[in-house]
């Protein structure tokens, strides 16, 4: 800008800069639409399932698995809400001030290291749960004892190959999370 | 894709190339933050109210995402190639005096670079003739404080660039 008197404002503005590539944007624009069809979709259906499980096995089931899976899907509820909540919080935030938006990001970000650690405790409580399932169906004596000796093993088989794959992915997430938070912070304080 | 963003976007391109500019020095990630901003600044513009003026809006909208950049790349480790030195882009030059200018605008982007947050964010919003009062609202800080950050950072950026003037 010539006409512009601010030493500084002219050498700023006389920059180089990259320019957006609007037909990239209108595929990543698609793109984003996709996915938070695909995100609603995947959030209800996780929603239910376990009420679907329930209804559709009920009557195949003993009354002690229709109650333990009961118990999973109350407990998992209101975490599923949670995780919901956090991702519609997301949307909305950007038009904030930066100090505000900061302020914003670190709490989301210690939310996520918080929802990182419930999922790794949650990993772990999964294996005492299983165990209980498979203790209270055998001493009620709910089936033969060969269909009790398959679904033992078909559980450990998933837990001894799921868990520590989850535990791991929720341990670094909650390690990404944590430094996030810290660099927040640092660019919170920083004057 | 609506026209009326279509025009934002080449009106506005300029200033947001600037923006990612100020907050990452790696030029292929520039180019991703630039284009992180416009599809921000797209899904924003519907909710326009006018409470400010367009541009105050979109450095608000602009320097928000580039803070969710740097977020999200200190969660994640950055390849060999993001790691690449910086290079400003720059263009063809020929004259002496163009030069000089593209060594003092390299300087002006390497001395904004190493300003704390909130200095970078007020002197370069300052760099885009935004006011005090504009200023306060798009970083949230008093216009006291924008005031005296600005005086502080400028003095540090005239330190740094050779003769400019």
């Amino acid at each position: 800008m010539s006409d512009n008197p601010d030493p500084l404002q002219r050498l700023w503005q006389s920059q180089q800069t990259q320019h957006p590539d609007l037909d990239k944007l209108r595929r990543d624009w698609r793109l984003i639409r996709y996915k938070q069809i695909s995100y609603m979709t995947l959030d209800i259906l996780g929603l239910l399932t376990g009420p679907l499980l329930l209804w559709l096995m009920a009557e195949r089931m003993h009354w002690f698995e229709f109650a333990w899976l009961v118990a999973i899907v109350v407990l998992a509820t209101p975490l599923t809400g949670y995780v919901l909540w956090q991702r519609r919080d997301a949307l909305r935030t950007r038009e904030i001030a930066t100090q505000d938006y900061l302020v914003l990001l670190l709490n989301r970000s210690r939310r996520n290291v918080k929802i990182a650690r419930v999922t790794r405790h949650s990993v772990i409580a999964l294996v005492p749960m299983f165990f209980i399932l498979h203790a209270g169906v055998y001493w009620l004596d709910a089936y033969p004892m060969e269909r009790w000796l398959n679904k033992v093993i078909a559980s450990t088989v998933i837990l001894v190959v799921l868990l520590p794959a989850m535990w791991l992915w929720a341990r670094r997430r909650e390690r990404r999370f944590e430094q996030e938070s810290r660099q927040l912070q640092e660019q919170i304080h920083e004057q | 894709m609506q026209t009326s963003f279509e025009h934002i976007i080449k009106e506005y391109d300029g200033l947001l190339g600037r923006v990612a500019a100020t907050y990452e020095a790696n030029p292929a990630l520039q180019q991703e933050l630039v284009q992180e901003i416009s599809l921000a600044l797209w899904q924003a513009l519907p909710r326009f109210e006018g409470n400010s003026s367009l541009k105050t809006y979109i450095l608000r909208i602009a320097h928000n995402k580039a803070v969710n950049h740097i977020a999200y790349h200190t969660r994640q480790p950055r390849t060999q190639y993001e790691d690449g030195d910086a290079m400003e882009v720059v263009a063809p030059t020929n004259t002496e005096h163009q030069i000089s200018q593209d060594q003092q605008v390299a300087q002006l982007l390497a001395s904004v670079r190493r300003l704390p947050f909130q200095s970078r964010q007020v002197v370069t919003l300052m760099m885009e003739g935004l006011s005090y009062q504009d200023i306060a609202s798009v970083s949230g800080m008093t216009v006291t404080n924008v005031g005296v950050t600005l005086n502080r950072a400028r003095k540090v950026l005239m330190e740094n660039i050779d003769h400019v003037g």
